[in-house]
């Protein structure tokens, strides 16, 4: 799904490296993948938000917590991910605006 | 160890290799009827037309025992949802002895567009010798059974003593059985339209006939409300013409040689089965029983040929193995029961019912239930006798303190090739006739001994051969083969 409300400031996508790497003593590396799949981790940046864009991340947290998968499309390639919270949501009423939140970093593991 | 092939070896040798291997299970349960396919990967995948589930799963360092010790290993599979640990509790071997298939694939042997000889992979077969779990991993122990473990030969025969002793199907009878004992082969699940069936010792028997009543078959024994829906009940098609004219059969084909000692039918329900409204159905009273091992020439074991409707056990006159055998209907008897219509009005409060076949009578014993909702039925069968007016021994004193009810009822004999009339309207079973079995005895092949009873003295004519050492002894040299191997023992006595 793609956030209808929630404004996204930035969108960092990064891969959940599982390469293997082996070290040896001339210095030489050798590496090789052990998995088809290359999961990625984003981590999403959210501006100062309404009550409205901050009741939408927050229906869908509670909706899935960091247990249950669902689809997000990534505003950058326009792609879906099957993906699950990586950490639990934070958000923050802030006091010196009316109906504003400040919501912490949201991260998404591919799963 | 088994080489790699080059273009394996070269991509193991590569300094930055971008392509995974994953390593497959292949996990086949010992009845084969369970096959699991997990793949240690990020996602699922199809190999070799097969869909491999993504599964974290891992396969301990696989030893090397150079002290005479059997190598084993532990693959340790993720049981936190206990998936897997689900079926290892329902199967019958509790997950020990399953086939293990690991194959080591490269990536490129996915692709489906890659020339066949060059999927390269690793593969070895294990068997599961133990499985334990806990709450997160479920530890399957796989190598080899140890060969040292295993009798060879699996039987062992020890002078004066026989160990087939008892009735286990294939060995020595008890004191006071018969020679060969019968297993018995029941139809009890075997339905004649449902022709594919396998019995606990995995004999596998195949059913087919000339012809089948879609009509009719199998129809539940609903005669006044009696339903007996276990019935085994077959039924041929067609009109009465064609059906006279054309020699019927139904055919057994078991997996194994089979002895079949005697077959019991069921002349009456047959009857009832098919049509208990309209009047006119036959039921096979000459018939042959025949015996082949290649479906094409046959051997007779019995002409069964009676007049008489409680002569339902016909004893085979061969005894002898086949693979098929054939039930072969080569007359039938029509039967009148235009006036024998289900109707409550053929009973008397507590009494009897009876039935007219020529000059013989059949009794019911019907009560009515307590609550007066319905008619009973006392026996499952009923009991004959030659004249109406005596009543049969074996009805309790209480049946007979009322009056019986006569049905007329006509039979009409026809034989193969003739044209035979209705004297009633037509009917739409009237052409067909039907087979009840109720019971198949028969046994495997087991051998010419004629009595064993504990003792190997008594035993001769099973192991036959003796022979007499230099000293005068007598030796026996007895042999069986089993499992395609012959193994050999010498006893003395």
């Amino acid at each position: 799904m793609a956030f209808t409300l929630l404004k996204i400031e930035k969108v960092k996508e990064e891969d959940l490296d599982t390469a293997i790497k082996s070290d040896s003593a001339n210095g030489l590396v050798k590496t090789r993948l052990p998995y088809t799949k290359i999961r990625k981790r984003f981590t999403l940046t959210i501006p100062i938000s309404k009550k409205d864009e901050r009741d939408e991340v927050k229906g869908l947290y509670e909706a899935n917590r960091t247990v249950l998968p669902f689809t997000f499309t990534n505003p950058d390639d326009g792609l879906d991910y099957t993906v699950r919270f990586a950490e639990k949501l934070m958000t923050e009423l802030d006091a010196t605006l009316a109906n504003h939140y400040n919501i912490d970093n949201i991260i998404l593991e591919e799963v | 160890m088994i080489p790699l092939i080059q273009p394996l070896i070269d991509e193991k040798n590569k300094i930055s290799q971008d392509q995974p291997w994953l390593i497959l299970l292949k996990l086949t349960n010992v009845a084969g009827d369970l096959v699991l396919r997990l793949v240690r990967n990020t996602e699922n995948i199809t190999y070799k037309g097969e869909d491999y589930i993504a599964f974290p799963f891992e396969v301990d360092t696989i030893p090397e025992a150079t002290q005479g010790s059997i190598a084993s290993f532990n693959i340790n599979v993720s049981n936190v949802d206990r998936q897997i640990q689900n079926y290892i509790e329902q199967d019958a071997t509790f997950g020990s002895g399953w086939e293990i298939i690991m194959s080591v694939i490269h990536t490129s042997d996915l692709n489906p567009s890659a020339p066949s000889g060059e999927v390269a992979e690793i593969e070895q077969v294990w068997k599961s010798l133990s499985i334990t779990a806990d709450n997160e991993t479920l530890a399957i122990s796989v190598g080899m059974p140890n060969p040292m473990n295993i009798q060879v030969p699996s039987q062992k025969f020890s002078g004066g003593f026989c160990q087939r002793t008892f009735n286990d199907g294939v060995g020595c009878p008890y004191t006071g059985q018969s020679a060969i004992p019968e297993t018995i082969y029941e139809m009890e699940n075997t339905q004649l339209d449902n022709n594919n069936y396998t019995y606990r010792d995995g004999t596998n028997i195949l059913i087919s006939s000339s012809s089948v009543n879609t009509n009719m078959i199998n129809q539940p024994l609903t005669f006044n409300s009696l339903n007996t829906s276990q019935d085994i009940i077959w039924v041929s098609e067609g009109d009465l013409s064609s059906k006279v004219s054309t020699p019927e059969f139904v055919q057994l084909n078991y997996s194994r040689p089979l002895v079949l000692s005697s077959i019991t039918i069921d002349f009456l329900n047959t009857v009832r089965s098919i049509d208990n409204a309209e009047g006119l159905i036959a039921t096979p009273r000459r018939f042959k029983i025949q015996g082949s091992n290649d479906g094409v020439s046959w051997t007779l074991l019995k002409q069964a040929d009676s007049s008489n409707p409680t002569d339902n056990i016909f004893n085979l006159d061969v005894v002898q193995s086949f693979t098929y055998f054939r039930f072969l209907f080569d007359e039938v008897i029509y039967h009148d029961y235009s006036n024998y219509t289900g109707s409550i009005t053929h009973y008397l409060s507590g009494g009897l019912y009876e039935v007219n076949y020529k000059t013989q009578y059949e009794y019911w014993a019907y009560e009515y239930k307590e609550d007066f909702s319905s008619w009973f039925r006392r026996y499952k069968r009923g009991v004959w006798t030659d004249s109406k007016t005596s009543y049969p021994p074996s009805l309790e004193e209480q049946d007979k303190n009322t009056t019986a009810y006569l049905i007329s009822g006509r039979t009409r004999r026809v034989t193969t090739g003739q044209t035979y009339i209705s004297p009633i309207p037509s009917s739409s079973n009237i052409s067909a006739f039907g087979l009840h079995i109720i019971e198949i005895k028969g046994t495997q092949e087991v051998g010419t001994y004629t009595s064993c009873n504990k003792t190997l003295a008594n035993c001769k004519a099973r192991f036959s051969t003796k022979r007499v050492n230099s000293k005068g002894e007598k030796i026996g040299l007895p042999y069986l083969a089993f499992n395609g191997m012959e193994v050999r023992a010498i006893y003395e006595s």
